[in-house]
């Protein structure tokens, strides 16, 4: 059970250091700015201040982890509940969907003026940004998932006296879990790129900031390293929802979506 | 009302786009833009270096009145230069000039020091226009009304990403801990100041002050270069290999670029004028000339000229600033000889040569 996403992050790993090698020995690019795996390897582990380094990207690591897991946890719970009553109620739908679609089409950096007005520059401002760009896609595959309760079934619930709420909560939510693990998965990778969007917002030395800073002051080392690990962290993330999708999904009796 | 978002020390543009890259992984290597770029100064002859560019570290307003003039009298003609390609800032310019897609470069000494020591980058500061750096804590004599460094305990201040470590060196260099300022993110945007959402602004003397002062508020300058901090800035720089290689293309770059910083402050109307009619003239919202004629004085009378650069010509930059300038980066956490960012040689050489210059 655990050796497919096994297989799936070493393939992934190796993918990925296979492209950064490609990348920035073929292309061409100026050696000055770019850095190798082994570059990063040095500077968090076997250069002279590894320890140092280690501390500064893997503090800020944490910070986003907890920021990227407060607008994943933000983005499915407002997925979830705005599905249920998407399809519980009719009109909510259509009085809630232009405003998903802006949230969704606007880009985030130009909403974030006015979400930083509104909530500041702490909690709710990642909570706000990172959660927008869960919400989207979690949004629609829960939605999907939570209409893929067939007639029969329906009608067996309301044969035997059931309300809707019961259809939802009996058939609907186990009928979508493939839906809403799918939705979990693509969700991971949003939460982190949404987390480092909203760090340019708040002030703690998290990796979006510390990305910035080092940038400014030509600390490519740490650029890339940061880089690294907020790759392989959302990588090891979306493999741990999958290994829980696995397994949920075979407790329930689903085969689980590759989709 | 947001007129200056752009700056960082100034990079803002380029760190948004990387805050989104980072997420997407390793595809930050593809942000460098291919081909090679200004078709290189490789003539030695005494006359005729070819092309050349120049990146500037801000967008062309009268921060480049020299230039502007040393391109439109003929100057960089004169010296050898067939044409000069004066490029929009602000990028990485360090990157920009190691990399060869310009020989030459506008930045300043952390910014220059920074990519020596943490990325080997082989530069070196060759003389700077501004004798010291703009660089100030911006605020309203009615809200945050910050005059000395101790005025900054309790207060918030609005702080660029890319400014961040100059900012924490100004509060190293004045023994005040980070504890007791509220450091918010702030871009090059006035209005949060202007709004009174925040007390002070990290910003520049000859810019963002004179554009809050002109929308009627009453300003208070923190220059960052008299409390602690004495850095140059609008320094050029260009790579080891010109200064070796072609040190007489050096030379008459320096001499075209003396000549037209002399004539930009003979003239100061005359600099601001070619910024916002010719060299500036597509920058949106557009420039004013007011502001810009105000820039123009202001940076000439303060920052431009010293008692050095009157004693021994434009650009000079004495060994008693270098010494400045090594320290106050010391207080920025960064750890730099004199001989690893400064080379002085073919300035002095150019003014044994010329003494007129002066």
């Amino acid at each position: 059970m655990i050796g497919r996403p096994l297989l799936n992050l070493v393939f992934v790993l190796a993918a990925t250091i296979g492209a950064w090698y490609l990348l920035v020995t073929q292309t061409g690019i100026n050696q000055l700015t770019t850095r190798l795996p082994q570059d990063v390897v040095k500077y968090l582990f076997s250069g002279p201040d590894a320890g140092a380094n280690r501390s500064t990207v893997f503090s800020a690591l944490g910070i986003t982890v907890r920021d990227a897991g407060i607008g994943f946890v933000a983005g499915l719970t407002a997925a979830t509940l705005l599905a249920t009553a998407m399809v519980l109620f009719k009109g909510v739908e259509a009085a809630s969907m232009p405003m998903v679609m802006i949230l969704r089409t606007v880009p985030l950096v130009a909403l974030a003026p006015v979400i930083t007005l509104l909530f500041g520059n702490g909690f709710w401002c990642v909570a706000v940004m990172s959660g927008i760009v869960v919400l989207f896609p979690a949004l629609i595959n829960i939605s999907f998932g939570l209409r893929s309760v067939t007639p029969q079934m329906r009608d067996v619930v309301t044969v035997y006296g059931g309300t809707p709420w019961d259809v939802m909560r009996r058939v609907a939510y186990p009928t979508a879990l493939p839906s809403i693990f799918a939705a979990i998965r693509i969700s991971v990778p949003g939460a982190v790129t949404g987390a480092l969007i909203a760090e340019y917002f708040t002030s703690s030395n998290s990796v979006g900031k510390e990305v910035n800073e080092s940038l400014a002051l030509y600390q490519f080392d740490l650029l890339w390293s940061l880089i690294a690990v907020i790759t392989i962290t959302s990588v090891l993330g979306y493999m741990l929802a999958q290994l829980a999708e696995t397994y949920v999904l075979s407790r329930y009796g689903n085969t689980p979506d590759r989709a | 009302m947001s007129i200056s978002f752009r700056r960082g020390s100034r990079r803002g543009a380029r760190i948004a786009a990387v805050a989104a890259l980072a997420a997407a992984g390793l595809l930050l290597a593809a942000c460098g833009s291919s081909g090679s770029g200004g078709s290189g100064g490789t003539g030695s002859k005494s006359s005729g270096f070819g092309s050349i560019a120049v990146q500037l570290s801000w967008i062309k307003n009268s921060e480049f009145a020299g230039e502007f003039e040393a391109d439109s009298k003929g100057y960089y003609k004169d010296a050898g230069f067939s044409s000069v390609n004066l490029l929009t800032g602000p990028v990485a310019q360090e990157e920009i000039v190691a990399t060869g897609k310009a020989q030459f470069g506008m930045s300043n000494a952390v910014s220059t020091a920074a990519s020596i020591v943490n990325s080997k980058f082989p530069l070196k500061i060759i003389g700077t226009t501004y004798q010291k750096n703009p660089f100030t804590i911006l605020s309203l004599s009615d809200k945050g009304n910050i005059k000395t460094p101790q005025d900054l305990i309790g207060k918030t201040i609005g702080v660029q990403d890319s400014n961040l470590s100059l900012f924490k060196a100004l509060l190293a260099a004045n023994g005040i801990k980070e504890s007791q300022v509220k450091i918010v993110p702030n871009g090059f945007d006035i209005s949060p100041l202007e709004d009174k959402k925040i007390d002070g602004l990290v910003a520049y003397v000859t810019n963002e002050a004179i554009l809050v002062k002109d929308h009627g508020f009453s300003t208070v300058n923190l220059p960052f270069a008299d409390n602690g901090l004495p850095f140059v800035a609008e320094s050029i720089m260009t790579t080891d290999d010109m200064i070796k290689n072609h040190e007489d293309e050096v030379e008459a770059f320096l001499q075209a670029e003396i000549k037209g910083w002399k004539a930009a402050c003979a003239d100061v109307n005359g600099g601001a004028k070619l910024a916002v009619d010719v060299y500036g003239k597509d920058i949106d919202p557009k420039l004013e000339l007011d502001k810009e004629i105000q820039q123009a004085k202001e940076q000439c009378s303060s920052l431009v000229g010293s008692p050095d650069t009157t004693a021994n010509g434009l650009f000079t930059i004495s060994p008693a600033l270098i010494a400045d300038n090594i320290k106050s980066l010391k207080t920025a956490g960064i750890d730099i000889t004199a001989d690893q960012l400064f080379d002085m040689a073919p300035l002095t050489a150019l003014y044994a040569a010329h003494p007129e210059l002066k």
